[in-house]
């Protein structure tokens, strides 16, 4: 029974996107809120079930895998469904009352492409076809460049620039995806896996390695070519960056995962690349140039951008170590992480929501009138940061657990320094929040329940993962 | 965005060429029937297409049937660039603004109307052989818009709007992808995996491949319909700057 | 080494001008400084891609994956291309117009706000907002 509805997962956010543009505002607005509801309710479902069951393969069009396509469900992809789709409901009930005075004439088209944004991640985690994959990144990419934009004046160039770097990246992934179906024949990763197990590999499947690498590290705003990363998101509408930024990094690193370790063992991505490590040198390189230039930031929104972009580096960094637990470590720190920069966005949007502007000298004693809203962004830098018993506490311990390990002193370092700067950011942050005068007169209350609501969902879910951290290791792994 | 000399870009360009080309000696070589890409699934697409859905075309058959996902994400590519143009672009401006000349002679006027409609009848009878030689949604569709588009060229912008007006065009697109997926949605509820175009069978009582061959007709029509619809829009839209109302 | 070589440029000739066609759309995208060019560039660069998937699918000698009536089932595979990176690349070739097409759009909204398509011009003009 859970095999047949899981497709539901995409299909009901697609069915969305198509509806709302043919919808009047109001309808389309709510109808957007039931939908981010239905699928949260069927991944949790559905990862209830796969819990005591094995994992599955959905093939479209009744067609066998290799033949047709197919998708792949297993635990760590359904608790990644059910966080992007918790973020989502998240969104929805935090802007819809205000989307109206924001979008306009244009709030249809808005919640289309946001629902086919997320469609698009859902199925990045699901597929199990390369080249369905480049298919669902293009859709992603596309209604990425399209929400950007709608930021308007400097937005255009820095969609544009987004546009271009993300086609060349998405463009290197297909090329390398050609390589692999021109030495093995068949895309499906599964399929893939079976033929690669008992082969030599040579120099061109080195070659299409370094080429999809290539193309994800561009999509995933990893250190040299994070360039179209923090202008995009800071240009573009608040209640777009509150979504799109805490997602689509991430599932771009999933992918990373997905179609290396999906398709080849951790022995023979050694044997190809022996100089893997080189990737965890440059990782490092970035965590210390972002921690160092986040204290310099003076925009909250910067800042977080910086912790973003060092997040990034944790991500490659545990990757490119290749053994077992930093790989788990690398899994946790998707989910977690997710949900950290999720709730540092929201908190902001929310100071937004009031402020109308999130520069460090527009905020000065916002602490005591919005006393809520700065004590849940000051608990989210703190798991940023990695408090316990917050989740970020645990994600870091697990990556540096890893990364010692294996002898990569450097980078575990390379941590504990990037939380030292972010320690200082927030030291520098505290006394402009709390200890200033409020000099703008403004309305006296604080922002509206939901937001508080969704506020506290968000760190309160940082704790839960914090505290179930351990269970959802065992998962994992 | 950095001030870097011409050579260094070459000398990189070459190095990555390089890199290219190494990986290439090693791949199978060019025109080999019996390459490892063609054991997998493509022997079995050449095999079975004719049998399985009546479509001596393969291409269609593997199109809108064996990877119909694909199909219907490109689709929805299609629309989605359509939303994105509109979004982008759509201004309130007047269009008695954009300034256009159009001083097509009379032979032209004349001589476009005697040729659309052979035009559309020409891209309804490409969708409608696509099972039997080249052809299928996506020409179809590009036929069409270009039909659309000549006109906007010959008659001026504004009198094509009103006869097309882009509200209703992009209802249009998004209808075209709907009938897409609402066939893949009656194969799911019927009971198959969603796109199972054997499911429809119960519906339209006829022979399996015959039924899967229906079906690919049908999802063409909405391809070509969201095709059709989104490339005369982009054309609208990049032309007029946006301003497309009266 | 000389059969190496000879295999490489006749026998993979298609990889090569897919490799060449890929160089020069790479030069265009990051060298030129009009954003015009660069798109020009980025789909020159997806063309050469889509070449090279082609090309992987070609049997020689064969003709197009569509079966003539009459011939019933007692073809042989080697008569006939490979269907599938043709198919993939119909899909490749929409995507690729789908995103020139929102390209355009940006850069015309772009020149609205900047007056000028240069890269280095409108590095300018946005440096001297921030300042």
């Amino acid at each position: 029974m859970p095999e047949r509805i899981s497709i539901l997962i995409i299909l009901i956010p697609f069915i969305g996107a198509l509806l709302f543009p043919l919808l009047k505002h109001n309808i389309a607005k709510y109808l957007s809120l039931i939908v981010s509801m239905l699928i949260l309710f069927l991944a949790i479902f559905i990862f209830s079930n796969i819990l005591n069951n094995n994992p599955f393969e959905y093939n479209l069009g009744g067609w066998k895998r290799d033949v047709g396509v197919a998708f792949w469900f297993n635990k760590f992809n359904l608790i990644f469904c059910i966080v992007l789709s918790s973020i989502y409901l998240l969104t929805q009930i935090f802007f819809i009352p205000h989307y109206h005075i924001i979008y306009g004439k244009k709030l249809t088209k808005f919640l289309s492409l946001q629902a086919l944004f997320f469609m698009s991640c859902f199925g990045l985690i699901l597929t199990a076809d390369i080249f369905n994959l480049y298919v669902f990144l293009e859709i992603s990419a596309l209604s990425s460049y399209a929400l950007i934009a709608l930021g308007k004046g400097r937005a255009y160039v820095a969609s544009l620039r987004y546009l271009i770097l993300g086609s060349v990246g998405a463009s290197l992934y297909l090329l390398g995806v050609g390589f692999l179906f021109a030495k093995f024949g068949t895309l499906n990763i599964f399929e893939l896996q079976s033929i690669v197990q008992n082969q030599v590999l040579g120099r061109s499947t080195f070659v299409s390695l370094v080429l999809i690498i290539l193309g994800l590290l561009l999509k995933m705003g990893q250190f040299p070519f994070y360039i179209w990363l923090p202008e995009a998101y800071e240009h573009s509408p608040t209640s777009v960056s509150t979504f799109m930024a805490p997602i689509s990094t991430k599932v771009s690193a999933f992918l990373l995962f997905k179609v290396l370790l999906g398709v080849f063992s951790i022995s023979q991505i050694k044997n190809l690349l022996p100089e893997s490590t080189f990737f965890v040198h440059l990782a490092t390189v970035s965590i210390f140039y972002f921690g160092a230039i986040s204290i310099r930031q003076n925009c909250l929104k910067k800042m977080l951008l910086c912790v973003l972009l060092a997040e990034i580096s944790y991500l490659t960094g545990s990757f490119w170590i290749l053994s077992k637990s930093s790989l788990s470590a690398f899994s946790f720190h998707i989910i977690s992480d997710s949900l950290m920069i999720f709730a540092g966005f929201v908190c902001i949007a929310a100071i937004e929501y009031l402020n109308k502007s999130s520069q460090f000298k527009d905020l000065k004693g916002i602490g005591r009138k919005m006393p809520f809203t700065t004590m849940c962004f000051i608990l989210a830098l703190l798991s940023l940061i990695g408090l316990p018993p917050m989740c970020g506490f645990f994600s870091k311990f697990y990556i540096i657990l890893g990364a010692f390990k294996e002898q990569h002193f450097l980078f575990g370092a390379s941590l504990l320094f990037s939380s030292l700067m972010l320690v200082i950011a927030t030291y520098k942050l505290i006394p402009i929040l709390f200890f200033e005068d409020y000099k703008k007169i403004a309305s006296s209350r604080d922002v509206p329940l939901r937001m508080k609501f969704v506020l506290a969902c968000s760190i309160l879910s940082l704790f839960f993962v914090g505290i179930f951290s351990g269970s959802l290791m065992k998962l994992i792994s | 965005m950095f001030k870097v000399s011409r050579l260094l870009v070459i000398l990189l360009l070459l190095i990555f060429g390089f890199f290219l080309v190494s990986g290439i000696g090693e791949l199978p070589l060019f025109g080999n029937p019996s390459n490892p890409v063609h054991k997998q699934a493509g022997n079995y697409y050449l095999e079975h297409a004719e049998i399985e859905m009546e479509s001596p075309n393969v291409v269609t058959a593997v199109l809108a049937d064996y990877r119909a996902v694909d199909t219907l994400l490109e689709t929805t590519v299609v629309l989605l660039a359509g939303f994105a143009v509109m979004l982008v672009l759509f201004s309130t401006g007047n269009i008695s603004k954009f300034e256009e000349v159009v001083n097509s002679s009379y032979i032209l006027k004349i001589s476009t109307k005697l040729l659309i409609p052979p035009v559309q009848l020409f891209a309804l009878y490409v969708l409608a052989h696509g099972h039997h030689s080249p052809g299928g949604g996506f020409q179809c569709g590009v036929i069409l818009g270009s039909s659309l588009i000549l006109q906007a060229l010959v008659f001026g912008v504004k009198e094509t709007l009103n006869k097309y007006p882009p509200k209703r065009i992009i209802n249009v697109a998004i209808f075209g992808v709907l009938i897409f997926y609402s066939i893949g949605l009656i194969c799911f509820i019927q009971g198959g995996n969603f796109l199972d175009y054997s499911q429809l069978q119960s519906i339209l009582s006829t022979t399996e491949s015959h039924t899967r061959s229906l079906g690919i007709l049908f999802v063409e029509i909405g391809v070509s319909l969201t095709v059709m619809s989104v490339i005369y829009l982009m054309y609208i839209f990049l032309i007029t700057k946006g301003e497309v109302n009266n | 080494m000389k059969s190496f070589f000879k295999n490489i440029i006749l026998g993979q000739f298609n990889y090569l001008a897919a490799v060449a066609l890929i160089l020069i759309g790479l030069y265009a995208v990051t060298y030129k400084r009009s954003f015009l060019k660069k798109i020009i560039g980025l789909t020159i660069f997806q063309t050469a891609i889509i070449l090279f998937f082609i090309s992987i699918g070609y049997k020689v000698g064969a003709s197009a994956p569509v079966i003539p009536h009459g011939k019933g089932h007692e073809f042989q595979n080697f008569l006939f291309q490979n269907p599938l990176p043709q198919v993939l690349m119909l899909t490749a070739i929409v995507v690729g117009v789908a995103v020139t097409g929102l390209a355009l759009a940006l850069l015309e909204k772009i020149y609205d706000e900047y007056g000028s398509i240069e890269e280095n011009e409108i590095l300018e003009q946005l440096r001297k907002d921030d300042a």
